[in-house]
């Protein structure tokens, strides 16, 4: 998927949510299929189990329907969508032991050195892996800023931190990768 | 720029983060600062790498889009049923077909 902001979002997101805030059923049917494929990679990545993930996505995108009426329109949609994505991948985490109950955000993910064979012929392979193997929150902050395409304040934002933690989150995932792939 | 500050901004130079004026200041300061430079090439090209990764995972089952938009329809049609006068309910039972009249009186 391209980054969600690279696909020119914008304004054209946040009059289809507020179409979906007055009940239009085509306005969300316009909104799951721009939405849809990067809330369901974003949940996939994070979890790394495609059952776990389409339900995460479902549950992300029946939240935009129910819940239209509470975007302010401050931010920008992408932050807000991610921002309930991050809320429903942490449950998910919680829910199979992968996080904390008090929801450490530097905790690594014990069933990060999973590998999957299938994967094993994919020249993506190496980085793939050094990025399941960051802590939950850095690995959260480089997809959504490199592999998404949102801004800092987009990911302090959908996050639920400072501007400023999310550089660090960003500095040191970086610095992992970097270890991690032999730069 | 000076390093500390390009290395500030050089994170960020993939995305939308920084302003045209910072992004021209980053390239400026790597002209004539090859260790920046590399930082820069090597952002730009892990940011590549992150952005190919999700573009490879797999699209959500084709099946969701059907289970999504029918609980959101069930929502819907509960939520019109409940401002209806109880005789009038019984055609927004889901799964049943309005008639086009009340399709053009009811919110899209």
């Amino acid at each position: 998927v391209e980054g969600v902001n690279a696909l020119g979002a914008g304004d054209g997101d946040a009059a289809l949510v507020r179409a979906i805030a007055a009940g239009d059923r085509r306005a969300y049917a316009a909104f799951y299929d721009r939405w849809a494929d990067g809330v369901f990679r974003f949940c996939d990545l994070r979890l790394r189990d495609g059952e776990a993930a389409a339900d995460a996505c479902q549950e992300v995108l029946l939240a935009v329907w129910r819940g239209a009426a509470g975007y302010a329109g401050e931010g920008t949609v992408a932050a807000w969508v991610f921002g309930i994505a991050h809320r429903k991948v942490a449950d998910a985490l919680r829910r199979a032991g992968r996080l904390p109950p008090a929801g450490d955000p530097g905790a690594v993910d014990e069933t990060a050195d999973a590998e999957d064979p299938m994967r094993a012929a994919d020249a993506r392979l190496d980085l793939r892996k050094a990025l399941a193997r960051l802590p939950s929150a850095q690995q959260e902050a480089v997809l959504l800023a490199y592999g998404f395409g949102l801004s800092c304040a987009e990911v302090a934002a959908a996050t639920g931190v400072p501007e400023g933690t999310v550089k660090s989150r960003l500095h040191h995932a970086r610095r992992a990768l970097a270890r991690e792939v032999g730069r | 720029l000076n390093c500390p500050e390009a290395r500030a901004l050089i994170p960020w130079y993939p995305g939308p983060t920084l302003s045209d004026g910072e992004r021209a200041g980053v390239v400026l300061h790597t002209v004539s600062c090859a260790a920046c430079r590399a930082e820069l090439v090597a952002t730009v090209v892990e940011a590549e790498g992150i952005r190919a990764l999700v573009a490879a995972e797999p699209r959500p089952p084709a099946a969701l889009r059907e289970v999504v938009l029918g609980v959101q329809d069930r929502d819907w049609r509960q939520a019109v049923a409940a401002v209806l006068p109880p005789v009038a309910r019984a055609v927004l039972e889901p799964g049943r077909v309005l008639p086009q009249w009340l399709r053009r009186l009811l919110p899209a």
